[in-house]
């Protein structure tokens, strides 16, 4: 499973986000339940998915699923 | 207490379980039901609504803000000129205003405001608070055996993005349960109701994805009507072994 299909997963997951509405464009004004509260959940669910503790700062740049692809990349995941 | 017998407050009673719960106790034969809001619009509105399938005569109106201490000392006095002793005060006067309480997020940093804080917990628990002690006031001087009815609610147990409001609704149970103690030697009684999700104004305020989900952990599977929570301050009233206790009306919310 590639790391877009994994986050697609997560965000099915969190924020009942259907997958086939996601993509690297995604962004939070297009997921309802991605608010400043949801945000924390998603942190906590890719914290635990892919074993890794973000940086605070890696947590407030995560403004679009691209972005969150990018972060996980610079720590070694992808695909 | 028979409720043909009680003379009540209902906090909040512009609109939703509020509204209902005066609506409920008109029916049931309340000789006078003190209908206290914010602002004489809500009153004329709450009016319009009851007087179609009730007596609005023994609607008694009044307008105080349950943060203003001085505001709703007078009106219990004016409740007690108009209806000459109280028996159920119904604390209903809320407000939700959800947010986390600190959040690292694509927003930033955001902290649940100071402002929102104080007015949760002003409204909802300070607010109570002053209601129940001149209810409980009022009834004592009268020798009323009367009952306090505070609305918690089912998130008094935690609920993401509402620590203010959650934490005001756990205060009220807590609150509930040493005014029962309290009062209990004077054969005062005081209850407490936590409704579920419940189609109310302030519910509707509610983002769409989380009513879902609160509906999705009920065994109802559906939204509570305010008239069912009126129902439920009813029986608040007529049983008389119900006392310092929480009474759940949720639907059977396990989330």
């Amino acid at each position: 499973m590639s790391t877009l299909d994994r986050l697609a997963k997560i965000f099915q997951e969190v924020f009942d986000h259907e997958p086939s509405q996601f993509s690297r464009e995604t962004v939070p004004d297009e997921v309802e339940k991605w608010d400043s509260i949801g945000h924390m959940s998603l942190v906590g669910e890719l914290e635990t998915t892919f074993e890794i503790e973000f940086e605070i700062d890696e947590i407030m740049e995560m403004a679009s699923a691209a972005q969150i692809l990018e972060i996980l990349r610079a720590r070694g995941i992808s695909d | 207490m028979e409720v043909s017998k009680a003379r009540a407050i209902v906090t909040g009673a512009g609109s939703g379980i509020g509204l209902a719960t005066a609506r409920a106790l008109l029916q049931g034969g309340s000789p006078a039901v003190g209908l206290l809001v914010r602002r004489q619009e809500s009153y004329d509105a709450a009016l319009a609504e009851l007087a179609e399938d009730a007596d609005a005569e023994r609607l008694v109106p009044l307008i105080a803000d349950v943060r203003d201490a001085d505001a709703l000392k007078a009106a219990f006095e004016n409740f007690m000129e108009s209806a000459g002793k109280l028996d159920v005060l119904v604390n209903n006067a809320g407000v939700l205003l959800d947010g986390a309480a600190v959040s690292f997020s694509f927003k930033g940093v955001t902290r649940y405001p100071l402002e929102s804080l104080r007015e949760t917990f002003d409204t909802n628990l300070m607010g109570s608070f002053l209601c129940a002690q001149l209810g409980a006031e009022h009834m004592l001087r009268k020798r009323s055996k009367g009952v306090i009815i505070n609305i918690s609610s089912v998130s008094r147990n935690g609920r993401p993005g509402q620590a203010a409001y959650s934490a005001s609704k756990g205060g009220i149970v807590s609150m509930t349960s040493t005014l029962a103690q309290e009062l209990a030697p004077f054969k005062i009684r005081c209850a407490a109701i936590a409704p579920g999700l419940i189609a109310t104004p302030m519910a509707e305020r509610i983002p769409e994805a989380y009513r879902k989900e609160m509906l999705s952990s009920s065994a109802a599977g559906r939204m509570g009507q305010p008239e069912e929570i009126g129902h439920g301050v009813i029986f608040c009233i007529e049983n008389d072994f119900f006392n310092g206790s929480v009474l759940e009306l949720d639907g059977g919310a396990f989330g």
